[in-house]
């Protein structure tokens, strides 16, 4: 039977075969692998939205209806979501592939980890009485928005220090990446991106807590280390605005920073609190 | 870095050192790091625990450091009020600078686009004047007001977008402020803690957190009943209690309750956060005598011995425990008890509710088992009252607009460029903004290809 694990495994697939093109397109040098990723991303952005409302509905059948937020299968289906869909705007906008070529492989890797690790079960369960709000959608969907800004800002800090630490020859490899300029400021903007959404992600959070448990800020393990991502970036940022620091600094900071987004996202199951994902 | 330093001398020099952004960066790096502390210890854990994970000694030296309640420690606050001052000095160093450049008015001068993005020069035919006034008719709804300029034989076209913009980090740093500012009020001026009430009683009194005070509130609250239901699966759905404020005899407000929906009344907001079993006032249980066989069943109160038939022993239940821990498992509500038997140590009995046969585990010469009781619940409610949380809402929203505005709004600055040339005139743009220079180059790009595109369709024929 066709339900919506058994399809998201399919994209899991999709993705990952898009992530292959890209990256063949970039070792040939040819533009017609790239084309065909960018169509196989978009089959797998597709099949990941089908996936996600079909879940969506599943959850319905189950008598319990609710948004596929609301553990840590679903939220990984979602942050791939989003990652392939961030890096597809960025390529279409700037018409350059190589944001893809780095950032494709992390939505393949988020799916595959939610697909098949054993410890992460893709059953629909019902929602605590906790999670019944409606802040809950807005909530994850901002943060997880800002942490796939900051995905995509890794993979081009990534490429940036791979662009300035490697040799480059005439034609090879790495001189087929964007010139540093365009990467340093796509780094940039990304994080901006992120980090308006991290603020919004923390501050619906915040007005949730209020109204559910009467206090905007209880220094609960994922809050605090929310609050870790959101002051490095905020650094970051203050760095580069007032102290002119660009280049291979801001691209070290930009994947420190990301090691701070995935403690808060995976890190802090391990640390006791209300966020933990439960028994996953 | 900012320049000028207001005067010399020790106030200067403290000035200087608050406003840098040195400062900022070395605070907020401070706060970071130290903020894991707290993840990784757990907080507000009783003493026995830490003496029993760390050792005496370092238990000692760590709530020195208030490291058990770091978060409230003297040491983050003041990190925290450094901040604060940091943001003020910072904020009031740049102000008047920042204004000055929003209330200059518009130099018109080429030389401010020396470092400008350009784009490709495109040729149009006609008199420059004519094409000047022209392109600023076309221009106008990009790029906003025009202003057009002629130097010798050339034309230069002005305009300014979002010179307000450079205001938003202003905004940003304002609401951080509201954000400590309503942090600090709600800590002197509020409090949080909690209160259980059984069914169909009424209670005024709230357990602070973190303390053995309680505060009366200035009404009473009833509970007038409490239910949970559950899925099933087993896993809770929804947790509710049927609250009424009482008030000088009078009922003034009645609530139904669930987690995240809570009652509000006075400044004090009440919220649904556990539930439990009332102690009840008697049990009954029952004796089975391993060697006869024979039930035996007796209703006891807490405290009160049972002598047990055949010479069994006294049995006393001592005491009433909501979510018990027997040998590292939860075995929920359990009722604690006492078994004397002559000649023989008392024996500690754990009888949970959920286990009927539980004792006979035990092997010994009795089990005990529990019958019935009467079945109360008492709900557990958490009472804040935060006086500052309108500033930190209003922080929020400052935020959110502020950080909108300094990442994806720039002071963005365009010239065009009409030089006359044989039969015609070439048209250059330039584009300026003080944030997303990427974004501006694809801009001047874009417009250039859309003005080539519009004067081919025009004239028919363009020239490079």
């Amino acid at each position: 039977m066709i339900n919506s694990s058994l399809v998201l495994s399919i994209v899991t697939f999709i993705y990952g075969f898009s992530a292959v093109m890209y990256t063949s397109a970039w070792i040939f040098g040819k533009d017609a692998p790239a084309r065909i990723a960018r169509f196989v991303g978009m089959v797998g952005i597709c099949g990941n939205l089908v996936g996600f409302l079909m879940r969506w509905s599943e959850s319905y059948g189950h008598g319990y209806g609710h948004i596929p937020l609301s553990n840590l299968y679903e939220s990984l289906a979602f942050f791939a979501l989003t990652i392939a869909l961030i890096s597809l705007v960025i390529e279409l906008r700037y018409r350059n592939y190589m944001i893809s070529t780095f950032a494709m492989p992390l939505a393949f890797l988020a799916l595959a980890y939610a697909s098949l690790s054993p410890g992460i079960s893709d059953k629909i369960q019902p929602l605590i009485p906790a999670l019944k709000s409606n802040w809950l959608t807005t909530h994850v969907v901002t943060c997880f928005l800002g942490y796939a800004g900051f995905a995509t800002a890794f993979g081009i800090g990534i490429m940036y220090l791979v662009r300035a630490w490697v040799p480059t020859s005439e034609g090879g490899l790495i001189s087929r990446l964007p010139e540093g300029y365009v990467l340093d400021e796509l780094i940039q903007k990304t994080v901006m991106f992120g980090f308006l959404f991290l603020t919004v992600g923390i501050i619906t959070g915040a007005v949730w807590a209020n109204s559910a448990w009467g206090s905007y800020w209880s220094w609960d393990p994922k809050e605090t280390w929310s609050l870790i991502t959101w002051f490095v970036y905020a650094i970051m940022l203050h760095l580069r605005y007032m102290r002119g620091w660009g280049g291979e600094k801001i691209a070290v900071l930009s994947i420190v920073g990301f090691m701070a987004v995935m403690f808060t996202y995976f890190g802090v199951n391990y640390l006791p609190g209300l966020h933990s994902y439960g028994s996953m | 870095m900012n320049k000028k330093q207001v005067g010399k001398g020790p106030m200067g020099t403290l000035w200087g050192v608050f406003s840098s952004v040195r400062l900022s960066v070395i605070v907020l790096t401070l706060l970071a790091v130290t903020s894991i502390i707290g993840t990784v210890i757990p907080q507000n854990a009783s003493p026995l625990m830490y003496v029993d994970r760390f050792g005496e000694a370092a238990y000692g030296v760590l709530n020195f450091l208030d490291i058990f309640d770091m978060y409230h420690s003297w040491w983050f606050q003041l990190l925290m009020v450094l901040l604060g001052i940091n943001l003020v000095v910072c904020s009031l160093d740049r102000f008047p600078g920042m204004l000055k450049i929003v209330r200059r008015r518009q130099r018109f001068a080429p030389g401010r686009y020396q470092r400008a993005f350009k784009g490709d020069t495109l040729r149009f035919i006609g008199a420059p004047e004519e094409i000047a006034h022209d392109l600023s008719r076309r221009l106008r709804s990009v790029m906003g007001r025009i202003t057009l300029v002629g130097e010798g034989t050339s034309w230069f076209l002005y305009a300014e977008k979002g010179r307000w913009t450079r205001m938003g980090v202003f905004v940003v740093h304002a609401s951080v402020i509201l954000l400590l500012a309503g942090g600090l009020l709600g800590s002197l001026f509020g409090f949080e803690g909690y209160m259980n009430i059984p069914e169909g009683e009424t209670a005024r009194e709230v357990k602070l957190r973190g303390s053995d005070a309680t505060i009366p509130l200035e009404f009473s609250l009833r509970c007038d009943d409490f239910d949970v239901s559950f899925y099933d699966t087993g896993a809770p759905n929804e947790y509710r209690s049927d609250l009424v404020v009482v008030e000088e005899g009078g009922e003034v407000l009645s609530k139904r309750i669930v987690v995240n929906d809570p009652l509000r009344y006075k400044g004090i907001s009440i919220y649904q956060s556990s539930y439990g079993q009332v102690a009840p006032e008697s049990i009954d249980f029952s004796f089975t005598s391993k060697s006869s066989g024979m039930n035996y069943s007796r209703t006891g109160t807490m405290g009160e011995p049972i002598v047990i038939p055949e010479g069994l022993g006294t049995f006393t239940p001592m005491h009433f425990a909501n979510n018990y821990t027997f040998r590292g498992h939860a075995v929920g509500d359990t009722v604690l008890a006492v078994l004397e038997v002559e000649g023989k140590a008392p024996l500690q009995l754990a009888l949970p509710i959920k286990f009927a046969s539980f004792d006979r585990m035990r092997g010994g010469a009795v089990a005990v088992t529990i019958g019935d009781f009467e079945h109360r619940y008492y709900t557990g409610l958490q009472v804040t009252k935060d006086p500052g949380v309108w500033l930190v809402y209003a922080g929020f929203v400052l935020l959110i607009i502020g950080c909108y505005i300094t990442f994806f709004m720039s002071h963005r600055g365009y010239m065009v460029e009409v030089a006359p040339v044989k039969k015609g005139a070439t048209v250059t743009l330039y584009g300026n903004a003080n944030k997303n220079k990427l974004g501006m180059e694809m801009a001047i790009r874009r417009l250039t290809e859309k003005l080539e595109k519009e004067t081919r369709a025009l004239e028919g024929q363009v020239k490079r």
